[in-house]
C-alpha cells in the first residue's frame, strides 16, 4: 500500500470537536436556504442516492476533477470508516447545492470553504472508486477484493508518473462549472486529512453538447469527443455492458470499474501532420465528425465500406476501426473523458496537455485491457499520444439513503 | 513457441503491404523529365536504405541466435546492437499498423532486442525470420510524399522517446536515439535531389533540421529539451515537404 508518512492528526483535531461541529450546526442550519434564497435557485441537482452512483451514466457535466487518495499509513480500518462515512454525508450535501453543516465563522474555522456559495448543486455528481491498495492487511478487508480489480499491465510506450497512477481510492468530481467541482474534491480532502491523504488531483474540461447549443465537443486533436459511444439512457447496453451483475461482493453488484488513464497528446507532432493523415489516423474528417465512409457527424462507422479503387474508406490501423466493438469481440465501453491542460512539460519544453480518459466496463481486463492492448500495436492514433498515468478503481453500487460508504465497505465504525 | 512463429510470419505479411501504401498517391501531373527522374531516385534510395537495414537486421537476428544456443548464455552485444541499430532505422516500416497483421510482429520483435528475458525466449525463432525479413524489406517502395511522412514518423518517435530514453526508464536508449536521427539525415540525403525541384526551401529546411537532431543525439552530454524541440521542428519541416511532395510518384513509376 502507498502511505504518506509523518505526524498524524486526527480529523477531530483538524475539523474542531464534534460538539463544537455541533452547535455550529446549528447555527449553519438556515444556510442552504440563505444560499438558495441569493437569487441562485439550486437548479438541476443530481440525486446522489440511487441504484448505481451518480457521474456514471450521467450526461457528462463541463468540468472535472478527479482525485486519488491513499491510506495513511498510521490509519486503521474504523478511522477509514469513519472518513467514508462523512464523506457520503457531505457528498450528499454538496450535490444538492449546500453547503457542508458546522461552523460558520466567528472563532471557528467555517465548516464550509465557501468556494462554491451560490452556484447552486451544478449538476455536481461524486462518483468514490476503490483500488486494489485499498484492500489491505491494514485495514483487514483483503478478502473483500474483487477478482476483477487488478491495475494493468505496463503497455509499450507508457511512461507513468507512479504519483499520478493508482491510489487506494478516486473521486471523480464532475460539474457544470469548474469550482464546484474542485470545491467537491477539496472538501473531501479535508475531511480526509490524516486518514486518506491526498495522492493527486487532475482537473478536466470539455463543452457538451446542450438544446441550447448542440454543437459536440471536441478534443484537443480537434475531432469530435466521444462518438458513437453507449447511450446514457440506454439501459440494457449499461447492464450488459458497464454494470456488474455477477456474484461479487455485495456492494459492487450495481457498480462498475473505472479506469483512468491520463493520456498526454503529441501536439507538437499531431499538428505537423497532413489533415488527410489526421484524417486517416482517426477515421473521421475532422470538419464534420461524420467516419470516413459517411457525411454526417452521427452516420454509422461501416469499416467494410470501400472506395473507387477497392480500399478500404477507414484504414485498416484507424482509431474507430481498432477500438470498435467489431474489432473487440463486441465489447463495449462507456467513455466519460475530459480534456487537460496542464502547461508545459518543464522536461521537455512541450505542451503537457491531452485528454484524460475514463471508461466504465464490467470487466477492466477483458474489456479495456484487451482493447487497450490492440490499440498499442495497431492504432495510426497511438503514434501520437502517451499515457502517463493509470489506475483500475471498483465503483461501489449506489447507496440508499440512510446507508453510507463507511459501512457498506467497512462495517459500522466501533 | 507456435504463437511466436506466427507473428513473425504476420510481420513480414505486414511489410508486404507497405508497398501497397506507396501506389496510392495521386495529386501532381505533367511531372517534367527531372522531377520525374528525381522522385524515381528518390524511391530508389528509400527502396536501397530499407534493404540495407533489412539485411543488417536479418544477419544480426542469426549472430543473435547462435549466440543464445547455450542455455543461459547472454547475447553477443555487437550483434544485439547492429540489429537494434537497424531495427530503428526500420521502425515506421515493421510498425505500421495500416498493415494490421502488423499487430503482433513488430511488437514481438521489438520486445525481444530490448528485452533481456524475452530475448532468450525466442531463441531458435530469430534466425527462421532473417531470411524473410530480407525478402519482404527488400520490396518497400515509396513515393516520395511517403518518405518524407516516414521519416517525419521517426522525428516523432524520438520526440516521444527521448524523456524515457535519457532518463533510463524506457527499453530504448540514448543509442537508439541517435540511430534513428542518423537514418533520417540518410533519408534526406534521398529525398534531396526531387525536395530541391519542388520545394528547395523546406527540404534544406529539412535537411537541416535533420543534421541538428542527429548532432543533439550523439552529443555526449545530450539536452533533453534540444532533443525533442530539434524532432518537433524537425517534424514540422517534413510535414511541409511531404505536402508539397504529394503527387510526385504517381503512376507507371512504381509499377
Amino acid at each position: 500500500m502507498s502511505a504518506s508518512k509523518g505526524p498524524r492528526l486526527s480529523r477531530r483535531q483538524l475539523l474542531g470537536s464534534s460538539a463544537a461541529a455541533s452547535l455550529g450546526a446549528i447555527a449553519a442550519a438556515a444556510a442552504p436556504a440563505s444560499e438558495a434564497s441569493a437569487g441562485t435557485e439550486p437548479r438541476s441537482a443530481i440525486p446522489f442516492y440511487g441504484r448505481h452512483q451518480a457521474g456514471v451514466a450521467t450526461v457528462p457535466q463541463d468540468h472535472l476533477a478527479f482525485a486519488t487518495f491513499d491510506v495513511a499509513e498510521g490509519a486503521n480500518r474504523r478511522d477509514v470508516a469513519a472518513v467514508l462515512a462523512e464523506w457520503t454525508s457531505a457528498s450528499a450535501t454538496l450535490t444538492a447545492g449546500h453547503p457542508l453543516p458546522g461552523p460558520t465563522g466567528g472563532q471557528h474555522p467555517p465548516a464550509d470553504s465557501g468556494e462554491a456559495a451560490g452556484l447552486g448543486p451544478s449538476r455536481l455528481t461524486i462518483t468514490l472508486g476503490l483500488g486494489p491498495d485499498f484492500f489491505s492487511p491494514q485495514l483487514g478487508n483483503v478478502a473483500q477484493r474483487p477478482a476483477d480489480l487488478a491495475q494493468l499491465p505496463a503497455y509499450e510506450g507508457d511512461a507513468l508518473d507512479p504519483v499520478r497512477s493508482g491510489g487506494a481510492l478516486c473521486v471523480q468530481a464532475c460539474a457544470d462549472n469548474a469550482q464546484s467541482a474542485f470545491a467537491a474534491v477539496h472538501a473531501l480532502a479535508t475531511i480526509g486529512l490524516g486518514v486518506l491523504p491526498l495522492r493527486a488531483v487532475q482537473a478536466g474540461y470539455t463543452k457538451n453538447p446542450t438544446a441550447a447549443d448542440p454543437r459536440a465537443a471536441r478534443d484537443l486533436l480537434g475531432f469530435h469527443r466521444t462518438t458513437n459511444n453507449i447511450g446514457w439512457d440506454d439501459v440494457a447496453t449499461l447492464d450488459r455492458h458497464v454494470w456488474v451483475s455477477s456474484p461479487t461482493p455485495e456492494w459492487l453488484r450495481g457498480g462498475t470499474y473505472l479506469v483512468a488513464r491520463r493520456i498526454r497528446i503529441a501536439l507538437e507532432q499531431w499538428g505537423a501532420v497532413s489533415l488527410d493523415e489526421q484524417e486517416g489516423a482517426v477515421g473521421r474528417f475532422r470538419g464534420s465528425g461524420a467516419p470516413l465512409n459517411g457525411r454526417h457527424l452521427h452516420d454509422r462507422v461501416d469499416l467494410r465500406a470501400t472506395g473507387s479503387q477497392g480500399e478500404l474508406l477507414v484504414p485498416p490501423g484507424a482509431h474507430i476501426r481498432v477500438a470498435s466493438p467489431e474489432g473487440n469481440g463486441g465489447a463495449r465501453i462507456l467513455r466519460r473523458g475530459y480534456t487537460f491542460s496542464d502547461g508545459v512539460d518543464p522536461a521537455t519544453g512541450e505542451l503537457d496537455a491531452g485528454t484524460f480518459f475514463i471508461a466504465f466496463q464490467k470487466d477492466p481486463k477483458g474489456q479495456f485491457g484487451d482493447m487497450l492492448g490492440r490499440l498499442v500495436a495497431g492504432d495510426l492514433l497511438h503514434r501520437y499520444l502517451v499515457h502517463t498515468s493509470s489506475g483500475v478503481y471498483a465503483v461501489p453500487r449506489g447507496l440508499g439513503s440512510g446507508e453510507d460508504w463507511g459501512s457498506l465497505l467497512l462495517g459500522r465504525p466501533e | 513457441m507456435r504463437a511466436r512463429r506466427r507473428s513473425v510470419t504476420l510481420l513480414a505479411l505486414g511489410a508486404l503491404s507497405v508497398a501497397g501504401v506507396a501506389g496510392a498517391t495521386s495529386g501532381a501531373t505533367h511531372l517534367t523529365r527531372d522531377e520525374q527522374v528525381a522522385a524515381k531516385a528518390a524511391t530508389t534510395a528509400y527502396r536501397a536504405q530499407i534493404s540495407q537495414a533489412g539485411q543488417q537486421l536479418a544477419t544480426s537476428l542469426v549472430a543473435l541466435d547462435a549466440s543464445l544456443a547455450d542455455d543461459g548464455a547472454d547475447p553477443d552485444p555487437a550483434a544485439l546492437a547492429e540489429a537494434q541499430a537497424a531495427f530503428d532505422t526500420l521502425r515506421v516500416q515493421m510498425s505500421d499498423p495500416s498493415a494490421a497483421s502488423t499487430a503482433g510482429g513488430a511488437p514481438t520483435l521489438a520486445a525481444a532486442l530490448w528485452s533481456p528475458s524475452v530475448l532468450r525466449s525466442a531463441h531458435g525463432e530469430l534466425a527462421q525470420a532473417a531470411p524473410v525479413l530480407t525478402v519482404v524489406l527488400g520490396r518497400v517502395i515509396l513515393s516520395p510524399q511517403s518518405i518524407a511522412q516516414s521519416a517525419q514518423r521517426s522525428s516523432g518517435w524520438i520526440s516521444r522517446t527521448a524523456p524515457g530514453a535519457l532518463a533510463g526508464s524506457g527499453p530504448q536508449t540514448r543509442a537508439d536515439l541517435e540511430a534513428t536521427a542518423r537514418s533520417i539525415t540518410v533519408t534526406m540525403a534521398g529525398l534531396s535531389g526531387i525536395g530541391h525541384l519542388v520545394a528547395p526551401d523546406e527540404t534544406d529546411a529539412a535537411a537541416a533540421g535533420a543534421t541538428r537532431l542527429l548532432s543533439a543525439t550523439s552529443s555526449p552530454s545530450p539536452s533533453l529539451r534540444q532533443i525533442v524541440a530539434d524532432a518537433d521542428v524537425l517534424s514540422v519541416h517534413l510535414g511541409r515537404l511531404g505536402g508539397a511532395l504529394k503527387g510526385y510518384g504517381k503512376g507507371s513509376l512504381y509499377q
